[in-house]
């Protein structure tokens, strides 16, 4: 089978109802299927539910419903064998739904690799322990050879040993990129990545970000809420129809946008 | 990319160790505030520290001056009483006695040394302490014990003569003789000088043979060795009674009147047959038979004079009675050849050989032990005798040994027969001690024993045993027992003293510490939910305050212990001058230091628990939103 024709994600009938100050807010995903390697976004408005579909996706928050929620573990890593043996179902995708915290908490540590709105860089670790952090992680061994790929394409090479504070916002979201990267996820997750940025340089770190992803065979989710940003650089792109059903109940349901 | 083969090259970052790495990165970023963290916990240490360490320290050189000071181990008594050999022999067995050695008179003690040198003449009056063996107070105050015509003098006699060891120092021993002064002169070669702390007296260390031959000077008796002339020490007889054969019977009266200041005690009338048993004389017919005599203490030459002047005109004869004596036979090597049962009889040396039929002559004068005294009439069992044997009396461990002419004839009964002048002196063995000097072929008297003595516990926590074993004995003690008490009760004092402070003190630092590892945490969540979002666990996170309170724990501990080294370096050298080498007020042991890292270790660790239960409950998804 071709990388490309895996399923990464598979989601079916999964919702999650949140209560807050009083207001209830339910996120509807009827079907969503992600292949490996492709480049997802989701779009739409502050309050939508973006985050929460993230927060879904990066597994620290657990579906209130769902029919069906597998992922698919990639990375070759020796102790991603033991998910393989509690999992039900297909020998590949995990039914995350019956996983607990422990195990989550290696799969995001193992697969996954984040890019937060304004980096989510330490402050107290130099750009390149910022950067090797999750390769410390898991122990990965090639550690310089990463580190010097990365910071070269993302053309933050002269950075490294500064602290985020001294960088400016499409550096401190380069290395953001970079430390996504690094220890080689299968997925990664990057939230708003250049809403900070201006949009030369912004388009700039999209193309970059793209290109990496690409040749790492990772499977790219952003969320943001500029569709023009982001629809040069997707394969698909779903959007989020957001309905009132009562005084304090809002709905939004995922849908593909065409 | 993802399927690149990865070698074994050197991490950069590992996972081992990386909480740690973190948590002192951000200590590191935010440098300053942990620098006010790290002087907040040295403010608390500190001066615990210096406090502990005064404590210890003080209490450790009072107990070790304590402990190390002969002068707290030693046992004076407190009266003057005659101590024995055996008695010495005894407290020296004992495992608790480190040293004793006995002591003479105090005032025949003290002598008064020259110090000629450069020309000057340095005089000062010394006491004389015996020493000998492992004296601690000598021994321990930088001297070696003195032997032959060695002293070592305290460090106030020194100062007083200008003596430095190798010096050469003349004693006079002092008597008055009639009306005149003599002087006795001895030398000594100062051998070593005491430290301060032994003794404040002016005092000379020296054998006891020393102290024994002044205290015989100052008696007034001859002592040779120092060639000291004077009377000898001969020994003298003792009787303990005397049988008076009178013309007439004596009233109650005359009997109470003839015995009343004379020595004796009793007064009874005996038969002719009794008198015969004890004098071995034919009683003369038509005589009043009285045995004069005492229950316990037999009585000297004074007490027969005495009697006899009270009699005098009235034609009584007098004839000295002793009780038979216990003696053994021996061989010269000491081999015993049988016991004899000694009688003695009031009759002269040489008429001895007349026995059982001797004259009764009255008695005249006792003479001294000479030589034709010690003549005895054996009984027959013992044949084939040379003319001079060994008999030997033994009183608990004393031991009297003298050679004794043998009358080649034998007695007729089972006793030995010897005259009332050997008897005498060896009567006196009863009740101390005596010798046979052959140089001067004569009994003299030896010492009976010792007025006073020296003595110290094996070890301070032994003097309390020992003054209660010797006052259950009759014999009141001074010891330092107070001191030591006291001691231990202030150390005691002190450390509920430090402990409440420290209890204070250890309270506002965990607070403190709590109050800002806590904040720290809360203005971090969102970085420390990035690491949860990134794959660390709750628990390993959980570390990451716990690590930080360990470092500023242990960085604030080392500042406080840089501030008690200064401090105690400061005390001490302000205190020098009341510290002997190797004494500091202000100190801690290796094991306080020990303990102290582990309590600040502990206590940092609870400090930083509130903030570690927080970190291990942040969200992941925290870092997602309120972007």
């Amino acid at each position: 089978m071709e990388k490309g024709d895996q399923i990464h994600y598979s989601l079916r009938k999964v919702s999650k109802i949140r209560r807050k100050g009083g207001v209830v807010f339910e996120l509807n995903i009827p079907a969503l299927r992600i292949r490996r390697g492709q480049c997802t976004a989701f779009v739409g408005q502050s309050g939508c539910g973006k985050s929460t579909l993230l927060d879904l996706l990066a597994l620290v928050l657990r579906p209130t419903e769902a029919d069906e929620f597998l992922f698919r573990i990639v990375a070759d890593r020796p102790d991603s064998a033991r998910f393989e043996r509690i999992s039900s179902g297909s020998a590949y995708l995990h039914k995350i739904t019956s996983l607990n915290d422990m195990q989550l908490a290696h799969i995001r540590r193992s697969e996954m690799g984040y890019v937060l709105q304004s980096g989510g860089l330490l402050p107290f670790l130099t750009v390149r322990d910022n950067i090797l952090l999750p390769c410390a992680l898991n122990d990965v061994a090639d550690q310089r050879q990463i580190l010097q790929q990365l910071a070269a394409r993302l053309n933050i090479a002269d950075q490294l040993t500064k602290k985020p504070r001294h960088l400016s916002g499409g550096q401190r979201q380069r290395a953001a990129i970079a430390r996504a990267l690094a220890h080689r996820p299968s997925v990664v997750l990057a939230d708003e990545p250049t809403a900070a940025v201006d949009r030369i340089n912004a388009r700039e770190i999209g193309r970059i970000f793209k290109a990496l992803a690409e040749e790492m065979a990772v499977t790219l989710l952003l969320a943001s809420h500029d569709q023009q940003m982001v629809s040069a650089t997707a394969d698909r792109v779903f959007m989020f129809q957001v309905e009132k059903i009562g005084p304090t109940s809002t709905r939004s349901t995922l849908i593909e946008s065409t | 990319m993802r399927s690149a083969a990865r070698p074994k090259t050197p991490r950069i970052l590992s996972s081992r160790g990386i909480i740690f790495h973190l948590s002192r990165a951000d200590l590191l970023n935010e440098w300053i505030l942990a620098l006010c963290l790290v002087m907040a916990v040295a403010a608390v240490l500190s001066p615990l520290l210096i406090l502990f360490g005064l404590k210890f320290g003080t209490i450790e050189t009072l107990r070790h001056r304590l402990v190390q000071d002969p002068r707290n181990r030693e046992i004076r008594p407190m009266l003057s009483k005659v101590f024995d050999q055996a008695w010495f022999r005894q407290i020296a067995s004992r495992r608790d006695v480190a040293f004793v050695v006995p002591m003479t008179r105090q005032i025949s003690a003290s002598i008064d040394a020259i110090l000629e040198k450069d020309g000057s003449l340095e005089k000062a009056s010394l006491d004389l302490v015996p020493t000998s063996g492992d004296d601690p107070l000598v021994l321990e105050n930088g001297a070696t014990i003195p032997e032959g015509n060695q002293c070592v003098l305290t460090q106030s006699a020194a100062e007083a003569l200008g003596a430095e060891p190798g010096d050469l120092l003349i004693g006079h021993a002092k008597r008055v003789v009639d009306t005149r002064y003599e002087t006795g002169e001895l030398k000594f070669k100062v051998a070593g000088i005491l430290t301060s702390r032994a003794s404040s007296m002016k005092a000379a260390f020296v054998p006891l043979r020393v102290l024994e031959a002044v205290e015989r000077y100052k008696d007034g008796q001859t002592v040779p060795e120092y060639g000291w002339s004077g009377t000898p020490a001969l020994a003298y007889p003792v009787y303990d009674g005397v049988l008076a054969l009178l013309r007439k019977p004596m009233t109650r009266v005359d009997e109470f009147k003839l015995v009343s200041g004379t020595g004796f005690t009793r007064i009874e009338q005996v038969t002719s047959e009794r008198f015969k048993e004890l004098s071995s004389f034919e009683a003369p017919p038509d005589r009043s038979i009285y045995l004069i005599h005492t229950i316990q203490k037999p009585v000297t030459r004074q007490s027969l004079e005495a009697v006899k002047l009270k009699l005098r005109g009235s034609g009584a004869v007098l004839i000295p009675w002793i009780k038979e004596l216990q003696a053994e036979l021996t061989d010269p090597a000491g081999k015993v050849i049988g016991s004899l049962t000694l009688h003695s009889v009031a009759a002269a040396p040489r008429d001895l050989e007349r026995f059982p039929s001797i004259p009764l002559n009255s008695w005249t004068s006792v003479g001294d032990s000479s030589r034709e005294s010690r003549r005895a009439l054996l009984p027959k069992t013992f044949q084939d005798l040379p003319p001079t044997v060994l008999l030997r009396m033994m009183r608990s461990e004393d031991v009297l040994s003298f050679p004794i002419e043998v009358i080649p004839k034998r007695a007729p009964e089972a006793r030995t027969i010897i005259p009332v002048q050997l008897g005498g002196v060896l009567n006196l063995f009863t009740e101390r001690n005596i010798a046979f000097d052959p140089g001067q072929d004569q009994f003299v008297t030896t010492r009976r024993g010792y007025a006073g003595f020296r003595l110290y516990a094996a070890t301070i926590d032994d003097v309390d045993g020992l003054k209660r074993h010797l006052e259950a004995a009759g014999i009141p003690v001074h010891t330092e027992a107070q001191r030591i008490r006291d001691v231990m009760e202030l150390d005691r004092y002190l450390t509920l003293l430090f402990l409440l402070i420290s209890a204070v003190g250890v309270c506002g630092g965990i607070a403190v510490l709590t109050a800002s590892l806590y904040a720290s945490v809360e203005r971090k969540r969102k970085e420390l939910s990035v690491l949860r979002l990134i794959g660390f666990s709750g628990g390993a996170l959980f570390r990451f305050p716990v690590y930080q309170g360990l470092l500023i724990a242990g960085a604030g501990f080392l500042v406080a212990l840089a501030f008690f080294f200064v401090m105690a370096w400061t005390v001490n050298a302000l205190f020098r001058s009341h510290l002997q080498a190797g004494e500091s007020f202000c100190r801690l042991s290796a094991w306080h230091l020990a303990l102290s890292v582990t309590g600040v270790g502990v206590l940092a660790s609870l400090a930083s628990f509130a903030a570690a239960w927080r970190v291990a409950r942040i969200d992941p998804a925290e870092s997602l939103r309120d972007e």
